[in-house]
């Protein structure tokens, strides 16, 4: 024993040879060679036929000898078609001749052609990949999710990298949803069954007319050119911070725009960076663009909202009102603007206000009334501040006396009532389809379990139909 | 007997060229040999203080010259002729008288030193700026001049069959762990070498394990460090020729401590030391912590940093670790060069390496500008512990290439591998990592959150001392002194061996 | 004395943390979904009653070893099976973090890897690490503990960030039947205080006990894990059983990796040094088991050749043991949901043997030791009173000699 110990110990450098020739040459083989790999950053799903699907993928191009990274790089988009995403997926880096590297892949756009079925075996692939993130954003688009993914080349770069990052954003200022892709998954097979997607679009402006200087802002949002409506909810009240730029044509806006999406104010991100997908803040990437390309397309500020069941898109929430009655209602959504009309007192006559909260909290419960399960909100909103009054009255009136408690009081009321009013739109819509969109099912059982069994028991899938919400609104602190 | 036969005796003990110069006196009718050497001695001191005063002796012996007639250096009564070479070769004269048994040897060394300066690898912003050199009776003066103590006790030791190096060991007797002593003791005395030259060649002799990677005794050139370490229960081992002095026991910490640690204020001492542990993470990691993420890793890196090593690494062949491994050698010749150019040339050096790798070699394509960052951060860090420069350098290297190889998981395995390893290994009976593992808390006070110097009562109690306490508390009325069962029963003993004395 | 009361209580929490956090939550959840946290809690619980008995027993047998008291106490057959199924218990403890290990690096940071070549390398490692020993496995918890803990938290402070904890309710809506059945299916992965009963008089004490810090290391953590699968299963919800581990799954909604990128694998990796770790110490306490099985007395003894025998036997068995681990993680279990599933099946009744069994009946043991060791030092008290005499007269007696000598070593006094 001794003798072969002292063997090895006298040879010990030719064990650590053999040690090397047998790893090297194997973890040659095990690298990731990332030059030989294509870095996916986005996918587009469309249906292209009974049992193949068309898979676009948005990968990133280096160009060789960069200082910096962000803008040296450009986006590019393959599509191929596939019985399934892995065989579509797998066609592409066919084509490309490179390895898909489906890590730093940011979200899945998905077509409208795809959302006639169930699309939660199409996603599979994604929620068993350890590549891929979890956290991974699922977005809708009308039309074809190849058309519309294309469009991101016509975004800031660092935003059509990060569509992911600009939801987020938006999630946290009433106009936008992000949706990772394994709770998606999850909630199909909750108590609910209910999950919604954001929906996505996004239009070049540079096709329709070109930047001017003097050119002036749309106020409207929902003709989805979106871009320029940086005043925000309907162009009556423009943000703090893209006032600033309302005069600024749109080529000049990137910059501007990025500017202030760097500069990580959340209420301008909300409404003037919601418009370029602001506010992404990343490191090194919010530049303003090279050289003479122009980026004018924009992100939609207010984007549907698509709701599912079972995996199936059933409706969405389309208008104004139904987006923000369901942002309302979100915990996730703590700050943003919106205006109420129609506010009368002793000053105001069918004055508009616009206003600008934060630090919303919202609180839900779930009770039973006569053993039908009712719904209660409690928002509670921080902050609230008065951006504008437009007021109608024939007469100017000194409205800016921050005493008056008839205005504050009509003011608060009106805020009270279009927050109500919207959430019971948003929430009539979804009923009308069946779909628990707040999610009353998951939360009854949480809470009522008793109760919510006995209730299923008798009237199983269609719960919703005997269900109430209530809303109540309590603002902290208005200026 | 025959004339000049004690002469001839003597230079018979020295080699046939041996540049021994004999003067022969005549002194009462007896006759007086000095031998010297020459070079060694001070010519002035040899006249006037020792041939002057022997030619008017009225008495010509031995004794007589010892007690009443040289007034100049030390001397030494010798009985055997052996030991007049190492005497003579220690700069003494020694004084031969026909028909006398014995001789003696009187030091009158002369040689030119170097003056005491401030050594390189060492400079503080406050505090002292001695620096050891390379002759041992100096060094010995700058610690006694800080030790003012009869504990302070000094071995003198002679190791190395044809250099007869000088060899003090210093400790605080009834302070320091008496193993220690004895071990080293032990251990220089069955040396059996040819020479020594500088401390370092006693630093891996003395070194009780087989593997001489990771060094098992401190070292320092500047006196107020080891007088330190002495008080702390060290043993320094100082050596003739070499401006280093070694101490033992050592643990790895003490390279993370600096000496102008001690003269600034605690806090500002405990962020510098995290500083520098976590530099000498960056300088061995950092490498192979960016080849395993180009190589294996990729997905950990945030998109805008991946565009831009995709977009740096376009155009370039080589694999990652090649490339790294390219660098790290570009820089250790920089590195090796700079030390030994001519400092004229020095300017023109850092010009051709600045541009060449900096600039033309990115833009050959043959490597990428996240790489020379890289090594540049880890070549800079390298140095922040200049003890540990060596072993962390090298480490470098390995972890470069097992992360090239095996990406994190070898990394991984690797760190633990090496932590491992370190936990295991002793310095003269105290752990290698301490005060860590094991953990001390008493020693964790001078660890990396350095307490104010007022709360460190205990010497490191991983040094086993027979005496822990420093110091009383002062303004800290709540903090007491415990001694341990051991100390207190050595006190009790030493008290009743004093009284019964006294007796 | 090998260890410190510290480096007990970081080994103990090291091996308790190191397999409940990778894939037994997806196990459970796959079962119990919601209500899987219970599964965290009752045998924490139970764990923590046993711990009391363990340190009960740690308390009455002083400085004696376990293997000694056993011995003393019931025979060497005894003392052998006991630490035959500690042995087996041990070995199957450290095929888990083994697998966990494997899993991590061979399925989830790579992209392709050669498990069975890699495995090798994982292999010496925890080879090494056990051949060092007790003393060094302590200093090694030592310095990797703060690093292991505070990188677990921040993983968790991740998660929770964005998990809906709401989803694990309601509490009450429970199988009681199905819990009952996982707890015990899944017993296996419980039970760490278990390598207590290794260090029993080996540890650096006056008194050679451990106190209340183990015992509240043990309920913190557990009520950690219980916190850290609600986070999970907040996050994974339906499909939390197909998430491979929870350690690296639940910070990947974190919103850090926008920013700065995926740090929390780097969080990932400072926690796994716990499996390699934990994995090793089992390996250790499994080879010193299956020694004192063979071999009997498992403390070396005086002489220099018997001392040489045994640590040659030592190596022996190490080897041979981290060869069956790696050979067990690669044909059989494969790291994989079926393999470890398995393994859950044939080892559930070894589990209950060890864990419920064993602290009660090592308990009563002890207590018998105890008894027999005070009556003897009565009996040893009363002869050297006897004797005392001789020692007023100066004149001292080999026999009174040889007494004191035993009485001394009874009290616990030099050897």
């Amino acid at each position: 024993m001794k003798k072969i110990i002292m063997f090895f110990k006298k040879r010990s450098w030719l064990l650590i040879l053999i040690a090397c020739l047998i790893f090297i040459p194997q973890s040659f083989s095990y690298q990731a060679k990332l030059n030989m790999r294509v870095v996916v950053t986005g996918i587009g799903i469309d249906k292209s036929g009974d049992d193949s699907y068309e898979v676009t993928a948005q990968v990133i191009i280096p160009s060789p000898g960069s200082e910096s990274g962000g803008t040296s790089a450009r986006l590019d988009f393959i599509s191929e078609e596939g019985s399934s995403v892995a065989e579509g997926i797998q066609k592409i880096a066919y084509k490309i001749g490179k390895e898909a590297g489906l890590s730093h892949t940011d979200f899945i756009m998905i077509g409208e052609t795809m959302l006639s079925d169930n699309i939660v075996p199409v996603l599979d692939y994604f929620a068993r990949d350890d590549q891929v993130s979890p956290a991974l954003a699922l977005l809708v688009c009308k039309g074809k999710a190849k058309d519309m993914i294309e469009k991101t080349k016509n975004l800031e770069l660092s935003v059509g990298l990060g569509l992911r990052k600009v939801f987020l954003n938006k999630q946290s200022s009433l106009n936008g949803l992000v949706t990772p892709v394994n709770n998606f998954i999850a909630d199909s097979y909750g108590i609910s069954k209910t999950t919604l997607i954001s929906g996505i679009s996004i239009s070049p402006e540079g096709e329709e007319e070109e930047p001017k200087e003097s050119d002036v802002i749309s106020s409207d949002p929902s003709t989805g050119s979106g871009g320029n409506s940086s005043t925000g909810s309907g162009g009556t009240t423009p943000s703090k911070s893209t006032s600033e730029h309302s005069d600024l044509p749109g080529g000049n806006q990137n910059g501007s725009s990025s500017g202030s999406s760097t500069s990580g104010d959340q209420s301008s991100s909300g409404s003037g960076g919601g418009s370029q997908g602001g506010g992404q803040g990343s490191s090194g990437g919010g530049q303003s663009s090279s050289g003479g390309e122009e980026k004018n397309a924009r992100i939609k500020f207010y984007n549907d909202i698509y709701y599912f069941k079972d995996g199936k898109h059933v409706g969405t929430l389309n208008t104004e009102e139904e987006i923000l009655g369901y942002f309302f209602q979100s915990s996730k959504s703590t700050n943003g603007e919106f205006k109420v009309s129609g506010v009368t007192c002793d000053i105001l006559e069918d004055a508009t206000i616009g206003l600008q909260f934060s630090n919303k909290k919202s609180e839900t419960k779930v009770s039973f009334e006569n053993g039908k399960p009712v719904l209660k909100f409690t928002i509670t909103i921080g902050s609230l501040r008065t951006l504008e009054i437009l007021n109608k009255a024939k007469r100017n009136v000194f409205v800016y006396s921050k005493q008056n408690k008839d205005m504050s009081k009509a003011i608060n009321k009106a805020v009270r009532e279009e927050i109500t009013e919207d959430i019971q739109l948003a929430f009539e819509k979804a009923k009308t389809d069946n779909v628990d969109i707040f999610h009353i099912g998951e939360l009854a059982y949480q809470t009522k379990t008793k109760e919510w069994k006995k209730y299923y028991d008798e009237f199983g899938e269609n719960y919703l139909k005997d269900c109430k919400v209530e809303v109540e609104v309590k603002v902290s602190n208005f200026n | 007997m025959p004339k000049n036969s004690v002469k001839n005796e003597i230079l018979s003990l020295f080699n046939e060229n041996a540049d021994i110069t004999v003067r022969e006196l005549d002194i009462q009718k007896k006759k007086v040999f000095l031998f010297f050497i020459n070079c060694l001695i001070d010519s002035e001191l040899v006249s006037h203080g020792i041939v002057e005063p022997i030619k008017e002796a009225e008495n010509c012996s031995i004794d007589e010259f010892e007690k009443k007639i040289i007034n100049v250096g030390n001397t030494k009564k010798l009985a055997k002729q052996d030991e007049i070479v190492e005497e003579v070769f220690n700069a003494s004269v020694v004084i031969a008288v026909e028909g006398e048994e014995q001789y003696l040897a009187i030091n009158t060394a002369g040689f030119s030193t170097r003056s005491i300066s401030e050594p390189p690898t060492s400079s503080v912003v406050r505090g002292p700026r001695e620096g050891f050199i390379e002759d041992l009776e100096t060094n010995l003066s700058l610690l006694r001049r800080r030790l003012k103590t009869p504990s302070l006790s000094v071995k003198r030791l002679k190791v190395g069959k044809r250099t007869s190096t000088n060899v003090a060991l210093l400790y605080l007797n009834k302070v320091v762990s008496p193993k220690v002593v004895e071990k080293l003791e032990k251990n220089l005395s069955s040396l059996d070498i040819d020479g020594i030259i500088d401390s370092y060649y006693l630093e891996e002799l003395l070194e009780q394990s087989e593997e001489k990677f990771f060094k098992k005794l401190g070292n320092s050139e500047k006196p107020d460090v080891i007088a330190a370490r002495i008080l702390e229960g060290r043993v320094a081992i100082v050596v003739d020729g070499s401006p280093i002095v070694l101490t033992a026991p050592f643990v790895l910490f003490e390279d993370m401590q600096s000496p102008s640690d001690y003269y600034d204020i605690p806090q500002r001492s405990s962020f510098v030391r995290v500083v520098r542990l976590v530099g000498l993470l960056l300088a061995i990691l950092l490498p192979g912590f960016y080849v395993a993420l180009q190589s294996f890793h990729y997905r950990v890196l945030p998109i805008n940093f991946l565009i831009s090593i995709l977009s740096s690494i376009e155009g370039i062949s080589f694999p990652p670790i090649l490339e790294i491994l390219f660098v790290l050698f570009l820089f250790e010749i920089l590195n090796e060069a700079s030390v030994r150019m001519p400092k004229q040339l020095g300017m023109a050096l850092s010009i051709i390496g600045a541009l060449v790798l900096g600039d033309t070699a990115v833009q050959a394509g043959i490597i990428t500008p996240p790489s020379i960052v890289v090594v540049a951060i880890s070549g800079i860090t390298l140095y922040i512990i200049p003890n540990q420069a060596s072993e962390a350098s090298l480490l470098r290297t390995l972890f470069t290439i097992v992360g090239g190889f095996a990406g994190f998981y070898g990394m991984f395995l690797g760190f633990l591998i090496l932590a491992t390893y370190l936990v295991s290994v002793e310095s003269y009976g105290a752990p290698y990592l301490a005060p860590y593992a094991p953990s001390v808390a008493t020693d964790k006070k001078d660890g990396f959150i350095k307490a104010p110097v007022g709360k460190m009562l205990y010497r490191p109690k991983s040094f086993h001392t027979l005496n822990s306490v420093r110091q009383q508390p002062t303004n800290d009325k709540h903090l007491s002194v415990k001694k341990s069962n051991k100390e207190a029963l050595l006190e009790s003993t030493e008290k009743t061996q004093n009284d019964q004395k006294e007796e | 004395m090998l260890l410190t009361k510290r480096q007990t209580l970081f080994l103990v929490v090291i091996c308790l943390l190191a397999s409940k956090v990778q894939r037994l939550p997806s196990l459970i959840s796959t079962d119990l979904g919601r209500h899987g946290y219970f599964v965290f809690l009752i045998m924490g619980m139970i764990d923590f009653v046993m711990l009391l008995l363990c340190l009960g027993f740690n308390k009455l047998a002083g400085k004696t070893t376990t293997y000694e008291l056993t011995q003393k106490t019931g025979g060497a057959f005894y003392s052998k099976l006991i630490f035959l199924l500690f042995a087996i218990y041990f070995l199957f403890n450290s095929i888990l973090p083994y697998e966990a290990v494997h899993d991590l690096f061979g399925n989830i940071l790579f992209d392709h890897l050669s498990w069975p070549l890699y495995s090798v390398v994982l292999g010496l490692t925890i080879f090494f690490i056990a051949s060092k020993g007790l003393k060094n496995m302590g200093r090694l918890a030592e310095v990797f503990f703060y690093i292991i803990v505070l990188s677990f938290l921040m993983l968790l402070i991740l998660g929770a960030s964005t998990s809906n904890l709401r989803l694990t309710l309601p509490v009450c809506d429970i199988d009681g039947e199905l819990l009952v059945q996982i707890c015990f299916k899944y017993n296996i992965w419980f039970g760490d205080f278990i390598i207590i009963y290794m260090f029993v008089g080996k540890i650096k004490q006056d008194d050679g006990s451990l106190g209340w810090p183990v015992a509240v290391a043990i309920l913190v953590a557990t009520l950690v894990l219980t916190f850290a699968y609600m986070v999970f299963y907040g996050l994974y919800q339906e499909i939390s059983g197909e998430q491979n581990s929870l350690i690296s799954a639940i910070s990947q909604f974190a919103l850090l990796g926008l920013d700065i990128g995926r740090v929390d694998w780097f969080l990932v990796l400072f926690f796994q040094f716990a499996a390699v770790i934990s994995s090793s110490t089992y390996l250790l306490l499994a080879s010193k088991c299956f020694l004192a099985v063979f071999l009997g007395e498992e403390k070396a003894s005086d002489k220099a050749d018997i001392k040489r025998k045994k640590l040659v036997c030592f190596y022996v068995v190490l080897t041979l043991l981290t060869a069956l681990i790696y050979f067990l993680d690669i044909f059989i279990f494969k790291s994989n949901q079926e393999g470890v599933a398995l393994m859950a099946s044939f080892t559930k009744w070894l589990g209950v043997a060890v864990v419920f069994v064993l602290p009660v009946i090592l308990l009563i043991t002890a207590s018998v030791f105890a008894k027999k060791r005070k009556k003897q030092e009565k009996n040893l008290q009363n002869r050297f009173k006897n004797l005392s005499f001789l020692k007023n007269s100066k004149k001292t007696t080999k026999a009174s000699v040889l007494l004191e000598k035993k009485l001394r070593k009874l009290e616990g006094g030099e050897k």
